[in-house]
């Protein structure tokens, strides 16, 4: 094809619309965090509010999520929180941003930000002042750590107040999920240590991804020594690549697996490599750790690959996408779902669907379901119910957003996303929003609206409430909804 | 890309920063689509590419309007999401891909089917040349701005326009 013929063709083309709700995200966010237009202006209470309060996204799941489900391992929970409403917003500091608390819910931090300087707040105590502060991180009881820059661009960490200055560089400070050890990586002359408990590994070129298990009792990171890229476990280093990345352990702990190349990319899991393909993405385990999927690309279609054994690629008769994310499994993960990106034939333009599969991965029994006719301009992530029995996603048309349950399109709204079941594997609760408005759907129930849902919900461990964060004006509550 | 209708995106800007609540999403809706794609195009992941969006217009606010000359606002935006996405993918360059997919600006075409493989020949380019023809085609920009943009010299954008343009004939003409 010619020059003109190509320049004709690229001007033809246009790129797809941004989705409709990125467009209020970002208008809204901007509404709140106007600039001054001259001279220096402390910002409106609102707008310090609304700013931390899109931090506590974070900290409300992770709070409720370790309140609702004890038995998977995870950070200390030393005092469960109460399930009742709760205003949370009084206790925010002007210009507060990377707000957190603690998994026992009994400390809190948030980062301040004065010009020139930035200072950490712990529990209301201003630290020392910084060019810049990273967002602060809790272990167990109340130890925290931090790192932060100086006007030299160097990185130090203070652990309990402390400032730690043996190395040049400290980066990537990593609480294990029991909060008890804290592991960093430090550079000092040249040499790069990962660094646990005071204790220092062998020196490294370079340090990535450190990981802890969940149950906190073996470190993973990925390094690379000269030319070599490898995968360090329990402190061993692992078979040389040209590089590893996207570390996972399974739920137990007991398996790692990580996406390494060498020419082609592989999956490596425990001590299997899978087959070569062209790319792949992160592996993802099943809950009981017995199936791992990944997503991957070879002679430029995306198909799924399942394991551990035969490490099937599954497509069905499709000869492959353009695109596929990663898996959603049912506990067992013997119930699996993706999202897939395919041009439509009819159209000539890029839809998502949602493709499930169910089976013991031996091969023969493997049913698989891939409907063309319920495309959607897009899909979110499906999520699957721990029994496998359901699928649900959200689906947009234009600027609705439909809930599709098991391929019914139920609910409509502008607005659904968080979706999650109930521990009953029947109930679900998202977040949903309609005329400006948001709020919290969990089975027959509907809260009161709000400006803002900021996290959650989160379902109880009895399943019969669900809890999450949400803005009234210049207010900030913790919710909770009964289900119904 | 359309500047010259409406108020100019200086005074938007101003206006955002008065209190009028929609001259914004004017601003959005002016240059969203086209800095979506031209994160989309770096790197590689659509939910990335939005978060990144959402940073640009908010670093955009950081700006002192006064200060903006009246036809540099959208150099400056696609300047912030560059800074941005490169700061993003030093730590994911190794992640696996998706790509920005183009449609037919048209509904119907006879060559509408070749937007899929357009949109697959233009993410097989080499970064830097796939950039210029984001940038010159969706971004609209000049070649002058590109090189500007991208640390380069004119003449260098152009040849890798060029560059870019041959391949992109060559892959194309293999399919046809």
């Amino acid at each position: 094809m010619n020059v003109e013929k190509v320049e004709s063709l690229l001007e033809r083309g246009r790129p797809a619309p941004p989705p409709p709700d990125l467009r209020r995200r970002i208008v809204e966010a901007a509404a709140i965090n106007v600039r001054p237009v001259k001279g220096p202006r402390k910002p409106r209470f609102v707008e310090v509010m609304t700013v931390a309060a899109s931090i506590l996204m974070l900290l409300g799941t992770v709070t409720w999520l370790l309140r609702a489900t004890p038995p998977v391992p995870g950070p200390a929970v030393q005092e469960a929180q109460p399930f009742e409403d709760r205003r949370l917003s009084d206790q925010i500091p002007e210009n507060a941003t990377f707000f957190t608390w603690s998994a026992d819910g009994k400390h809190w931090a948030c980062v301040v930000k004065e010009r020139p300087h930035q200072y950490a707040v712990i529990d209301g105590k201003r630290g020392q002042p910084h060019d810049a502060v990273y967002p602060p991180r809790f272990g167990a009881d109340g130890a925290y750590a931090y790192i932060s820059r100086d006007v030299f661009g160097r990185t130090h960490l203070t652990l309990n107040g402390v400032l730690q200055k043996q190395y040049d560089t400290c980066i990537d400070a990593t609480w294990s999920p029991d909060g008890k050890k804290l592991a960093y990586v430090g550079v000092k002359g040249g040499r790069t240590v990962v660094v646990v408990d005071g204790k220092e590994s062998e020196p490294y070129d370079r340090v990535d991804e450190l990981l802890w298990s969940p149950d906190g009792t073996r470190l993973a990171y990925s390094a690379i020594l000269l030319s070599d890229a490898f995968c360090v476990l329990d402190g061993k280093k692992g078979e040389p690549f040209d590089e590893v990345r996207d570390l996972t352990f399974s739920p137990d702990g007991k398996t790692l697996a990580y996406a390494a190349k060498e020419g082609s990319w592989v999956l490596v899991v425990g001590d299997q490599k899978w087959a070569e393909q062209d790319k792949v993405g992160r592996p993802v385990f099943s809950a009981d750790g017995g199936t791992v999927g990944i997503a991957v690309v070879r002679d430029k279609w995306a198909k799924l690959a399942l394991g551990p054994r035969p490490h099937t690629i599954i497509g069905g008769n499709h000869s492959g996408f353009q695109q596929v994310a990663d898996p959603s499994f049912s506990r067992d993960g013997r119930v699996w779902a993706y999202r897939a990106t395919a041009m439509n034939a009819k159209e000539k333009v890029a839809k998502e669907r949602v493709v499930t599969g169910r089976g013991t991965l031996e091969g023969a029994d493997i049913l698989y379901r891939d409907d063309a006719d319920t495309e959607y301009e897009s899909v979110s992530d499906p999520v699957v119910s721990p029994d496998g029995k359901h699928v649900a996603y959200a689906a947009a048309k234009g600027s609705r957003k439909y809930l599709v349950v098991d391929g019914s399109l139920t609910q409509k709204f502008s607005l659904i996303d968080r979706i999650s079941f109930g521990p009953n594997g029947e109930t679900l609760a998202f977040r949903a929003g309609q005329y400006g408005k948001e709020f919290v759907v969990a089975g027959a129930s509907r809260s009161e609206d709000f400006d803002q849902v900021l996290s959650g919900p989160v379902w109880s461990a009895d399943g019969r409430k669900v809890a999450f964060t949400a803005r009234i004006k210049s207010e900030l509550w913790s919710k909770v909804l009964e289900v119904k | 890309m359309r500047t010259d209708a409406g108020p100019t995106d200086r005074a938007l800007l101003l206006r955002h920063g008065q209190g009028d609540g929609s001259a914004f999403g004017v601003l959005y809706d002016r240059y969203a689509p086209r800095l979506l794609f031209f994160a989309h195009s770096l790197v590689g992941d659509s939910a990335l590419a939005e978060d990144l969006l959402q940073e640009c217009f908010l670093r955009l606010l950081e700006v002192d309007a006064e200060q903006v000359r009246h036809d540099s606002m959208r150099n400056l935006l696609y300047m912030i999401l560059r800074n941005l996405a490169r700061d993003e993918g030093r730590r994911r360059a190794t992640r696996m891909k998706s790509y920005p997919l183009l449609a037919p600006s048209t509904v119907a075409g006879s060559e509408a089917g070749r937007f899929e493989d357009l949109s697959l020949a233009l993410h097989g380019l080499p970064e830097e040349q796939r950039e210029v023809v984001v940038l010159k085609v969706y971004g609209e920009l000049t070649f002058a701005d590109i090189a500007e943009l991208t640390g380069v010299s004119e003449p260098t954008a152009k040849s890798r326009y060029r560059y870019a343009v041959e391949k992109l004939g060559e892959v194309l003409g293999e399919k046809s």
